[in-house]
């Protein structure tokens, strides 16, 4: 029986063509029959006509035809369908046999030529007596044919060559071997096709035909093979319509077949054939839902055909080789470009034929377990006479019986037991894990993540029991790490179990404590007394000693096992495993635990380490260590068995190296931090338990950071959530789950014993130099050394600020642009107990508003920690914002003699400029002078002196000063004429006399300028005197280049009398003054309106009155008549 | 994470079994792939039946939580609407547990009502 017994035969599994024999090439050494017979195979793509053609010598034998059957009623079938039947139509009797033949028509031996044609299409004929195969002439030539019809030679000839031939005008073609050779041969392939068919259709026809003749009771078997015949012959003729409708039809027929025992193979075989052809075609009509119908509906037929129990193997090979096809031909159909999806794929097929090549292995078990005496029986009741069955699905040893009782029950039995034999030296295994693999990559491709672990489960599985335990650890390992993170225990345990056991098998000494750890741990959901036997088998292996066999495990395969393990043990060397355990759930537990998240430098560094053991049984440890991210501190943090330095442990008796089951040990470690390492974070990288000891075999458990493995972090966060309250324990131990790892520690500088006091007296003013006091005074016990001050700007505020602050030591000098913003590192020197030390510190700031000034004092001293003397850097730091604010506002205005705003100055026309300083400081401000220093377009009229030197201003106290000044006619002058500037020279009030004196320049305002024609100044007293005679003098000066017609008008008032012109008209030359002399006489005491002056230039409308009015006054103050003995008192006020 | 187990119970009423523990537990623990894919196109919350492995038959409901509730019986033909109503019935205790203060969410069910319930429930609709 050969392995590949149950597989479909190739001719079942190909697409059936038409098949054409083409005869008279010589490929070998004719070149044009060559070029022929490439141009028929070469290129077969899908748009060729499906035909499969075949070089064969004219005088082929082709299989002979037996005689037609006139009657059915004494034939009774052998078998369903012979094993030859497909193959002979697909390869053997050909649809069509070409003659190819080279004849041109202008052939000079045209007759014996013609003769000769004949008698080669006479052999075929007679080759292929009995059949319908039909008969077709090339005839190959050199010339390439005229149109038809006006060869008249070559109908001629033609027409004789058929009569000559006995063939029909349509079986006769013509090659011209010319360059067009594959557009000829694409039309003689079309044309033979069309002849292929109608072979086919005459061949349904005939099997039909002999339908009438058969009867229901003895001719079952032949309604089936006719069927299948048809369906066949259908297909071959490429009408997969009706193909798929007669497959169903014989699919039916064979399911009526009366079935038992004997005959339930051949049946299920031809079912499974029909099947595999209906279901193929559904896939090519592109109806999968059909394929997928059929298949179920034979599955749910053929399930319980299991036929003789004794071979009940066969049923599960047939029913794994069932799924198997289907799989493939839907893989098949997806490839051709259906989809699939994650519910309906390839995969579960697969899976399934996997699942039956499962359980064939399990039938053939236990049915296949004869003694070793028991001897293959001779002569081989599987051979037959010619190799192969005569029909599909029998038995060797009873071919073409149909009787269903066993006629020789002894050579049944032989026959039976060859089949048990050969079915013992099957690789089930290798089958079983072949189909897993083809689901597995089904599973992968429609993300089945879950169906596809399983599957990888059961392939290392199956290679557990093949013996290949390399790759099913390989596979198990694979998996495991997918249900250790979703937390499905019992499988992980499962899986644990196998690969213990391949572990053991291979004596594979890391895998076997590592696989023992994680079922010891708390993650195994095995029963204790598995426990109890796996730990011993553990500290066995760690003693250097063989563990017992695991369970279950092939007899052979442990003995080899056991010498292996014999084998480890001589064997030195390597005996210290390191096991990482953040993938896989030990049974050890660890958590590290700083006691704080920061230690200052002069204080132990203290830290638990926290272990707990799952397993059944106290075990003990031989050493633990700690390493950090600093392994200078690794030395202080190692317990080990021997050792007897057990300074750092603090009650450490006899057994704490021992772990009892369920309990929390606690292990406490204390160290010095370095002083190089303040600032810096210390971390646990890593815990280190041994177990066992060097002499024997040491595993050591390493945790990367502060313990916690595979499952511990989903622990940790249901606990963090849990409201459950844990029962009390004794003082001395702690909950488990209440243990919260910290791995790091932060080392911070020893916590300063100074004090930093500030004195100001904010706010700054802009630009002062503001004096800030720093007095720092030491508390510590012991003298400090090396204080340093760092002081100005806190880092990292605005940078402009940066630009804008200057700081520096020394008061006495105005700081300008290359002072820092800090001063870092000043020494200061050393400082006794209790001593004390003042700095002072001057700050210029450019800006306004806020900013904060960090002062930072550090030192170095000396002391101890756990008997240890260490430098100690300490610091201290100070803060304060400090908001700078402008000393004063200046406010300026301009005025016209008068005191009467200006919008605008008139040249040369004196005008007022005012300065107004008003303190905003909360501080007093002493003046020290103030200066204007004028443009160059304006100039003075008086002297310029400071009117406010040495002046103190309160807070909201004003500083007035008023200026003289006249700007010269310029022109016009777009957006007005700088003025100049108007410095302040300042300092506060209570700054110290060597403090400098800080100058605020401020730039004032632009003034309009504009020229005004004419220029009238009035000369009149400050006061008159009631019928005392006043005089008035008005000067009009010309300001323009061109004479000015002037009409002057005086109006009376009912104060004044006046002598004077009261009306003229006169005219003033370019650059000169006219003066008009007026004797005003008051006639009424008080504030009068003078006799209003009119003036009416003639070429400048737009002088008016109103302008002139800012000229000159319009009104005295006229005083009441005096007795005359007062005279001199008034004269003295 | 995902897909914890936080209850089990064997409800058959035979006690002897021709499929091991962790069998079982693949069959349910692959048939999760099924459910993944149905949830999104399912608006019940009962999934009918999603899986078959050989005889056994793996139906599935999913709560609006995606708590999912998996039962595996073999060879019955159960109609859905029983297997419907026990799975609700198995809803409402699932949140009588959640309504439990001192129940942890996603912890393990340890509550023997709700142990108790989940049996009767699958008296009352699973054994007949």
């Amino acid at each position: 029986m050969s392995p590949t017994q149950w597989d479909l035969p190739v001719e079942l599994c190909c697409r059936p063509m038409a098949f054409v024999t083409l005869t008279g090439l010589d490929v070998v050494y004719n070149a044009v029959h060559r070029a022929v017979w490439d141009a028929f195979c070469a290129n077969r793509r899908a748009d060729r006509v499906p035909i499969s053609f075949k070089v064969l010598p004219g005088d082929h034998e082709y299989p002979k035809c037996r005689p037609k059957r006139t009657s059915y009623e004494w034939y009774i079938p052998k078998g369903i369908l012979k094993t030859g039947w497909m193959n002979k139509h697909l390869n053997l009797v050909p649809a069509l046999v070409v003659v190819f033949y080279e004849l041109d028509w202008d052939e000079p031996q045209w007759k014996e030529k013609q003769s000769e044609c004949a008698t080669r299409v006479e052999i075929v004929r007679q080759s292929l007596q009995g059949r319908n195969t039909k008969v077709a002439v090339v005839l190959i030539q050199k010339k390439t044919p005229l149109p038809p019809g006006e060869d008249v030679i070559a109908s001629e000839r033609a027409a004789a060559l058929c009569n000559a031939c006995e063939l029909s005008g349509k079986s006769l073609f013509v090659l011209p071997h010319t360059d067009h050779l594959v557009g000829y041969i694409i039309r003689l392939e079309n044309a033979f096709y069309e002849h292929a068919q109608t072979y086919y259709y005459t061949e349904i026809r005939r099997v039909k035909s002999h339908k009438e003749f058969l009867n229901k009771t003895t001719h079952q078997l032949l309604f089936v093979r006719h069927q299948f015949k048809i369906a066949f012959f259908s297909e071959l003729k490429q009408d997969t319509q009706n193909a798929l409708k007669n497959y169903r039809t014989a699919y039916n027929l064979v399911h009526e077949l009366r079935a038992h025992e004997t005959n339930i193979l051949e049946i299920k075989t031809m079912a499974g054939f029909i099947n595999y052809k209906i279901c193929r075609l559904c896939f090519q009509h592109n109806t999968p839902l059909d394929a997928i119908a059929q298949f179920r509906k034979h599955i749910d037929l053929c399930k319980k055909k299991i036929g003789s129990a004794e071979l009940s193997f066969e049923h599960a090979a047939w029913m794994s080789k069932q799924f198997q096809a289907f799989g493939d031909l839907f893989d098949e159909a997806i490839k051709l470009g259906l989809t699939a999806i994650q519910t309906q794929n390839p995969g579960f097929y697969y899976q399934q034929a996997a699942y039956y090549a499962q359980e064939r292995k399990q039938l053939a078990k236990s049915l296949c377990n004869h003694e070793a005496s028991v001897m293959y029986p001779n002569p081989d009741p599987l051979e037959t006479q010619t190799g192969v069955l005569d029909f599909y699905g029998q038995r060797s040893w009873r071919q073409g019986i149909l009787s269903f009782d066993l006629s020789d029950p002894e050579k049944e039995k032989v026959g039976v037991l060859a089949i048990q034999l050969k079915e013992r030296n099957v690789a089930h295994s290798e089958v079983i894990i072949t189909l897993l693999s083809n689901a597995v990559a089904q599973f992968k491709k429609y993300k089945c993540p879950r169906m596809k672990s399983h599957l990888m489960v059961q392939m290392g599985e199956e290679y557990y029991y093949a013996k290949d335990y390399t790759k099913a650890l390989k596979l198990l390992d694979y998996v495991m790490c997918d249900y250790r993170s979703e937390g499905w225990w019992t499988l992980l345990t499962s899986i644990l179990t196998t690969a213990l056991k391949c572990s053991y098998l291979m004596a594979q000494l890391k895998d076997y404590i590592t696989y023992s750890l994680e079922l010891l741990g708390r993650a195994s959901t095995l029963k204790d007394d598995q426990k109890s036997r796996i730990e011993k088998n553990l500290i066995n292996v760690l003693m250097n000693e063989s563990p017992d066999p695991e369970p279950d495990c092939d007899i052979f395969a442990v003995k080899t096992a056991q010498k292996l393990w014999a084998d480890r043990i001589s064997l030195a060397g390597s005996n210290i495993f390191t096991i990482g355990v953040q993938d896989f759930v030990p049974f050890v537990q660890c958590k590290a635990k700083f006691h704080a998240p920061s230690f200052h430098v002069d204080v132990p560094v203290e830290f638990d380490i926290y272990l707990k053991a799952d397993c059944p049984h106290p075990i003990r440890f031989s050493k633990l260590c700690v390493s950090f991210n600093n392994q200078e501190y690794n030395q202080f943090c190692v317990i080990e068995e021997a050792s007897k330095a057990n300074e750092v442990l603090e009650n450490l008796t006899q057994g704490k190296m021992c772990l009892v089951p369920g309990k929390t040990r606690k292990l406490l470690f204390k160290f010095v931090a370095k002083t190089e390492d303040v600032g810096k974070k210390i971390e646990i990288t890593s815990v280190d338990l041994a177990l066992g000891n060097e002499t024997g075999r040491c595993v050591v458990l390493n945790w990367q950071g502060g313990g916690g493995d595979a499952a511990s972090s989903q622990e940790a966060l249901q606990a963090a959530r849990s409201f459950k309250r844990r029962p009390k324990l004794p003082d001395n131990e702690v909950h488990w789950d209440s243990i919260i790892i910290q791995a790091s520690t932060m080392i911070i500088s020893r916590v300063p014993n100074i004090s930093v006091h500030l004195r100001h007296e904010p706010p700054a003013l802009t630009n002062e130099m503001y004096c800030l006091v720093v007095t720092v005074q030491s508390h510590e016990k012991t003298q400090i050394r090396d204080v340093k001050l760092t002081a100005g700007l806190k880092p990292g505020q605005d940078a402009n600020l940066t630009q804008k602050t200057h700081v520096t030591l020394h008061g006495t000098e105005l700081c300008d642009e290359s002072y820092p913003a800090l001063l870092t590192d000043i020494p200061v020197g050393d400082l006794h107990p209790g001593e004390q030390l003042e700095k002072m510190l001057y700050v210029r700031c450019g800006t306004v508003g806020s900013r904060m000034f960090l002062v930072y004092v550090s030192y170095l001293i000396n002391t101890t920690a756990e008997e240890k003397e260490i430098v100690c850097k300490c610091h201290k730091d100070e803060t304060v914002t400090i908001e700078t604010v402008f000393p004063f506002d200046v406010a300026v205005k301009f005025v016209s003699t008068k005191f009467e705003h200006l919008e605008r100055v008139y040249a040369d026309i004196p005008f007022l400029l005012m300065t107004d300083l008003l303190s905003a400081s909360p501080w007093a401000l002493t003046i020290v002078s103030s200066e204007l220093q004028l443009a160059p377009s304006m100039t003075t009229v008086d002297q310029l002196e400071s009117q406010v030197d040495n002046v103190v201003l309160q807070t909201g106290e004003s500083a007035s000063e008023c200026f003289c000044l006249r700007c010269p006619s310029l022109g016009n002058v777009e957006g007005g004429v700088a003025t100049g500037h108007y410095i302040i020279s300042w300092k506060r009030t209570s700054a110290m006399e060597n403090i400098p004196v800080i100058r605020t320049v401020i730039t004032l305002p632009h003034v309009i300028v504009e020229n005004i024609p004419l220029h009238v100044n009035a000369d009149l007293p400050s006061f008159g005197r009631v019928r005392e005679s006043l005089p008035v003098k008005y000067h009009l000066q010309n300001k323009t280049d061109f004479v000015q017609d002037v009409e002057i008008s005086v109006e009376p008032s009912d104060a004044f009398m006046f002598s004077g012109l009261k009306q003229i008209r006169l005219r003033i030359l370019p650059g000169t003054e006219q003066e008009m002399l007026y004797n005003f006489y008051p006639l009424m005491a008080g504030y009068q309106q003078l006799p209003s002056l009119n003036i009416n230039l003639l070429r400048f409308p737009n002088f008016t009155n109103q302008l002139l009015r800012r000229f000159i006054p319009t009104s005295i103050f006229v005083k009441p008549q005096g007795r005359l003995m007062d005279d001199t008192s008034i004269a003295a006020a | 994470i995902s897909d914890v187990p936080i209850y089990e119970a064997d409800l058959s009423v035979v006690k002897k079994k021709d499929i091991s523990e962790h069998l079982s537990q693949f069959i349910l623990h692959q048939s999760l792939d099924t459910v993944d894919e149905l949830v999104w196109r399912s608006s019940h919350m009962y999934l009918k039946t999603i899986d078959s492995f050989n005889n056994y038959s793996v139906s599935a409901y999913c709560t609006p939580g995606h708590i999912k509730f998996l039962l595996l019986y073999k060879n019955k033909n159960y109609i859905n609407d029983n297997l419907r109503s026990f799975f609700e019935i198995v809803h409402e205790n699932y949140i009588r547990v959640l309504l439990n203060p001192l129940y942890e969410p996603n912890g393990i069910i340890i509550s023997s009502l709700f142990d108790q319930n989940v049996h009767l429930a699958a008296k009352k609709f699973l054994h007949q």
